[in-house]
């Protein structure tokens, strides 16, 4: 399992300002999607039942419906709990020195990247849409120096806070790195 | 008419597809997650609802004569597979 307090190549004075997960409302419309596909089985019962009366008389019959619906119940039940997973193992890490991206991809993929935040040019939140302004989530764009792909920060909650700390932090840490002799300080936060 | 054995062995086979498909889930979930009270819950709810159903369904199966046969396609549908033009035991004259 993943241990915050030992993460690897992390500095004595590192601590976590942010541990950040897509927003729960995310998960909503697969919940009511699993809702829905579970009611399918008993609909079919009672379809079945009302088109054809006397088809679950026989044993052999419902046994037929058992078979079935059970099946088909424990592979909706795998695909909402790895929709879960996705969400729940797709993180993202701010320290005071960097942020960790870990991403699960499907269920046999996963990446992990980081960004040290000297290197942080330019964060962008993005709230867009009805839904996302009520419940305050959105999407933060982090463009970093030298590169031409941005990191993202998907679904988010409080995506204007957080943008607003990370801009804050990476300047503390530009100054920091500047003070080595590294590089020419950027614009103020 | 199909043996009602056939379909157990299918259900069995799917089960062990799921089965495979579970025990990933449960390794990406343990390997991965963070050590918490939430991560042990959810995953034991998830294992705790599969065993119910597969023991639900199993100890159903246990009073199931398997060697009894059933019909996928009803009585009533059955001229529509080319069963012959019999609807609810009556034989339907066609005028050519």
């Amino acid at each position: 399992m993943i241990d915050l307090s030992n993460i690897p190549g992390s500095r004595p004075d590192e601590q976590t300002i942010f541990f950040l997960r897509r927003h729960w409302f995310v998960m909503i419309p697969v919940i009511l999607g699993f809702l829905v596909v579970l009611i399918l089985p008993v609909a079919v019962y009672y379809i079945i039942r009302a088109q054809i009366p006397g088809y679950f008389d026989t044993d052999a019959n419902f046994t037929l419906y058992v078979l079935g619906a059970s099946m088909f119940f424990l592979y909706a039940w795998l695909f909402l709990f790895q929709n879960f997973i996705d969400w729940y193992l797709d993180i993202w890490i701010v320290t005071n020195y960097r942020i960790i991206n870990i991403e699960q991809v499907g269920l046999f993929g996963r990446t992990m990247s980081e960004l040290m935040l000297y290197n942080v040019q330019d964060v962008t939140s993005e709230i867009n849409g009805f839904i996302r302004t009520i419940f305050d989530y959105g999407v933060i764009h982090i463009q970093t120096a030298g590169e031409t792909k941005r990191f993202e920060f998907e679904e988010i909650a409080h995506p204007n806070h957080v943008a607003k700390r990370v801009l804050e932090l990476a300047h503390v840490r530009r100054i920091e790195h500047m003070r080595q002799g590294n590089m020419e300080i950027g614009p103020a936060a | 008419m199909v043996p009602l054995g056939y379909f157990l062995i299918a259900w069995l086979i799917l089960l062990g597809i799921f089965a495979f498909f579970v025990l990933f889930t449960l390794i990406q979930m343990l390997r991965h997650g963070l050590p918490g009270m939430f991560t042990y819950l959810s995953t034991f709810l998830f294992v705790a609802v599969i065993v119910l159903v597969v023991l639900g369904s199993g100890l159903y199966f246990l009073q199931v004569d398997w060697n009894d046969s059933v019909s996928i396609i009803p009585e009533s549908l059955r001229y529509l597979f080319g069963g012959g033009n019999v609807v609810n035991d009556t034989v339907v004259d066609i005028p050519l």
